[in-house]
C-alpha cells in the first residue's frame, strides 16, 4: 500500500518491535510511517466497539494511531523510531484491558486505557 | 526571559513572521510540534532529498527559502514541542522530551495553520482509509508513496497529489471527485480576470492534462461514497473496496488504500480555548477567528496569521506572517505607525492579488451536502464513535448546542477534542434546528488542548 521512494541501506535502518514482531525500518521515519511501510495499518481497537483503527491524519490531530510505546500511550505519527523501540497495539479485549490498565494507571492521563471504558482529556462540557 | 514575541507554529506564516519580527529587533520564540520547521505544507523541506524535491515540485521547494531565513540570532526555535495551553497574559505551556515547560511573550502570534476537513462517509474510520494530506506528509517526511490507491473527494490537493504520485512512479488507480458540472458553472463567474486567475487556471489544467495523458480514470460528480472491507475475513477489517454512484449507476472499485480530501479548514483549537471571537464563514464553510488585515484578534496581545485565520494557502500565509509581525512591532512601540503602514503596503497588495482566486476555488470545491450532513449511520465523531443519527436524536430530545451533545453522548470528548467532528456537529445542529451556524456555535475547547500526563505536569514545579 506504500512503496519507499528509495531503498535504504542497512546502516540507515533500525530494528523496532511491534507486538513482539521485529521489524527493520528506516531510521528517519515516525512509528506510524515505519509500520505502514510494513503494511501494518491496524494499530488499535476502539473502546466502544472494538473496531480496528490506524493512522489517518499523520499530523497529530486525529489520535487514531495511538499505541503503547515503552509502556506509555503515544501517537505513532508524532513519535520517531529508535533502535529497540517496543510498540504494542492498543487491544481493548476485556482480558487484555485488565493488565494494560494496571500497567498504565500511573503513567499517563488523557490516554485510552482507563478500565471504565471512558477516557478523559480535559475536554468537558 | 520574556520574549517580545512567541509564535506558535512554524509553517509559512510562523516562519515568515519570525524573520520579519527578528529583523525589526524583536526577541522571538518559535514553537512547533515537528523536529523540522516548515509546517505541514513544507514538512521536512530542509531535509528532503533531491528525489523528493523533484517529485513534490517547485511549490514545495519554495519553502526552503523560508526555512533558511529562520537562521537569525534573535530567533529561538523550540522544536518537537507540543503546546497544550495558551494564556491571554502571554504564557505558553508545552511539553518537550516528556517534560512540561513554558515560555512567556509580551505578544503571541498564533500560526497553527489548517486541518483537513472531516470526510464523514460510511467506512471512513477503517484502517487503510487516510486523508490525502496524510499521504502527502508520508511522501515528504517518510519517503513513502501510496501504491494502488484511490483518491476521493475534491479540491486542488487531489490533483496535485495525483501528479506527485505519478512523478514517483505510483499511478493512482482512480480519482473519485465529488464536484459536479453545476459547481463549475456556479464558480466560473468568480474566476478572477487577473494574472492570479490565469496562473491558477493554467496550473490546474496542466495537472489535469498530465492525469489524462497517464490514463488515470476520473469519475466526477460522484455520490453516495462508502468504504468497505472484506466482510468474510474478520481479521482484516481494513478497507478494500469503495462503492459509489456515478451517473446514476452504482459502482465498486478495489484498492489497497483510499485517500480522502475535502479541502482544509482553520485549526481553531487554540483560538477557541482562548474564547476569542469567531465568525461563520459561509464562503469557506467553516468558522474562523475574527482578525483584521494585520491579524489582530479580539484579544489585544494575540495575533493570528495564515490558514488558521481563514484559508488562503501557503503563499498568502507567508505574506500574512510579516504583516502580523509589523503590527506587533508597532504595538510594542518598536516602529511607528507610519513605518508599519509603509512596509505593509506591498505585502497587502500582494496578498489582495493572491486572494483574488480564492472565491472561485471555494465555490468550485465547496464540500457536498452529503459530506456536511451525513446519513444517520455514518460515524462523525471518530473518537467516541458517535453517528450523525445520534446527533439528530439528541436534537429530538431537546439538545440545542454543540456543548450539550457532549453530555448527551460524548461527541467531541475523545482525545482529538472535536478537531474532526466539531464542524459537522455544528452543521447538523444548524440544519436540524433551523438556526444559523453562527447561532449554533461550536464546541467549547479547554486546555489542555493536547493530552499531557500528570508526570509531565509535575515537572513544571520548580
Amino acid at each position: 500500500m506504500f512503496k519507499p521512494l528509495k531503498k535504504k541501506t542497512d546502516d540507515e535502518m533500525v530494528t523496532i518491535h511491534f507486538n513482539d514482531q521485529a521489524l527493520q525500518v528506516d531510521a528517519t521515519m515516525s512509528v506510524a510511517a515505519a509500520l505502514l511501510s510494513h503494511d501494518i495499518r491496524t494499530l488499535r481497537q476502539t473502546l466502544k466497539s472494538q473496531s480496528p483503527r490506524g493512522p489517518f491524519c499523520m499530523m497529530g490531530a486525529c489520535f487514531d494511531c495511538l499505541v503503547q510505546i515503552d509502556g506509555a500511550t503515544q501517537q505513532a505519527c508524532m513519535t520517531m523510531v529508535q533502535e529497540g523501540l517496543k510498540i504494542r497495539s492498543m487491544q481493548q479485549n476485556p482480558e487484555n484491558l485488565q493488565d494494560e490498565a494496571e500497567q498504565n494507571a500511573s503513567e499517563t492521563s488523557g490516554s485510552e486505557t482507563g478500565g471504565s471504558g471512558q477516557n478523559s482529556t480535559g475536554a468537558d462540557t | 526571559m520574556i520574549y517580545d514575541l512567541v509564535i506558535i507554529g512554524s509553517g509559512p506564516a510562523g516562519m515568515s513572521a519570525a524573520r520579519q519580527a527578528a529583523e525589526l529587533g524583536l526577541q522571538v520564540a518559535l514553537i512547533d510540534e515537528q523536529s523540522q520547521p516548515g509546517g505541514q505544507i513544507y514538512r521536512n523541506v530542509a531535509k528532503a532529498s533531491k528525489q523528493q524535491l523533484d517529485i513534490l515540485g517547485p511549490d514545495y521547494c519554495a519553502g526552503r527559502a523560508l526555512v533558511e531565513r529562520l537562521s537569525h540570532e534573535q530567533i529561538v526555535h523550540i522544536a518537537v514541542a507540543t503546546v497544550w495551553k495558551v494564556q491571554k497574559d502571554g504564557f505558553v505551556y508545552y511539553t518537550k522530551n516528556g517534560k512540561a515547560d513554558f515560555v512567556q511573550g509580551k505578544h503571541i502570534l498564533l500560526a497553527t495553520g489548517a486541518l483537513e476537513r472531516a470526510c464523514p462517509v460510511p467506512g471512513w474510520t477503517r484502517p487503510g482509509v487516510m486523508t490525502v494530506g496524510s499521504a502527502q506528509i508520508l511522501m515528504k517526511a517518510g519517503g513513502l508513496v501510496p501504491d494502488n490507491a484511490i483518491l476521493i473527494g475534491s479540491g486542488p490537493l487531489l490533483y496535485l497529489m495525483a501528479v506527485q504520485m505519478l512523478a514517483a512512479g505510483c499511478k493512482p488507480k482512480a480519482l473519485l471527485e465529488t464536484q459536479t458540472f453545476s459547481s463549475l458553472k456556479s464558480a466560473l463567474p468568480l474566476l478572477p480576470r487577473s494574472l492570479a486567475g490565469w496562473v491558477m487556471l493554467s496550473k490546474g489544467l496542466k495537472y489535469l492534462a498530465k492525469l489524462e495523458l497517464a490514463g488515470i480514470k476520473r469519475y466526477t460528480g460522484v455520490e453516495q461514497i462508502s468504504l468497505h472491507g472484506n466482510e468474510n475475513a474478520k481479521a482484516t477489517e481494513a478497507a478494500s473496496r469503495v462503492q459509489f454512484v456515478h451517473k446514476g449507476k452504482r459502482k465498486e472499485l478495489e484498492a489497497d488504500l483510499f485517500l480522502l480530501h475535502q479541502g482544509v479548514i482553520p485549526n481553531t483549537q487554540i483560538t477557541r480555548s482562548l474564547e476569542l471571537a469567531h465568525d461563520w464563514r459561509e464562503d469557506q464553510v467553516c468558522f474562523a477567528p475574527q482578525s483584521d488585515e494585520f491579524g489582530r484578534t479580539s484579544c489585544e496581545r494575540i495575533h493570528n496569521a495564515g490558514d488558521g485565520a481563514g484559508i488562503g494557502g501557503a503563499y498568502v500565509a507567508a505574506l500574512s506572517g510579516p504583516l502580523a509581525a509589523l503590527d506587533i512591532a508597532y504595538s510594542l512601540g518598536v516602529i511607528s505607525r507610519a513605518v508599519r503602514d509603509e512596509k505593509a503596503k506591498v505585502l497587502l497588495k500582494k496578498r489582495q492579488d493572491a486572494l483574488a482566486a480564492r472565491p472561485f476555488l471555494d465555490r468550485l470545491y465547496t464540500p457536498p451536502k452529503d459530506w456536511r450532513l451525513p446519513q444517520d449511520e455514518t460515524i462523525i465523531c471518530r473518537c467516541e464513535e458517535v453517528t450523525a443519527g445520534d446527533i439528530r436524536s439528541y436534537v429530538a430530545l431537546g439538545c440545542t448546542g454543540p456543548n450539550q451533545t457532549k453530555a448527551f453522548g460524548r461527541s467531541g470528548m475523545g482525545p482529538c477534542q472535536g478537531r474532526y467532528c466539531g464542524l459537522v456537529v455544528s452543521d447538523i445542529l444548524a440544519h436540524e434546528t433551523g438556526l444559523s451556524q453562527q447561532e449554533v456555535g461550536s464546541y467549547r475547547i479547554r486546555a489542555p488542548i493536547k493530552p499531557v500526563s500528570i508526570g509531565e505536569l509535575a515537572s513544571l514545579d520548580r
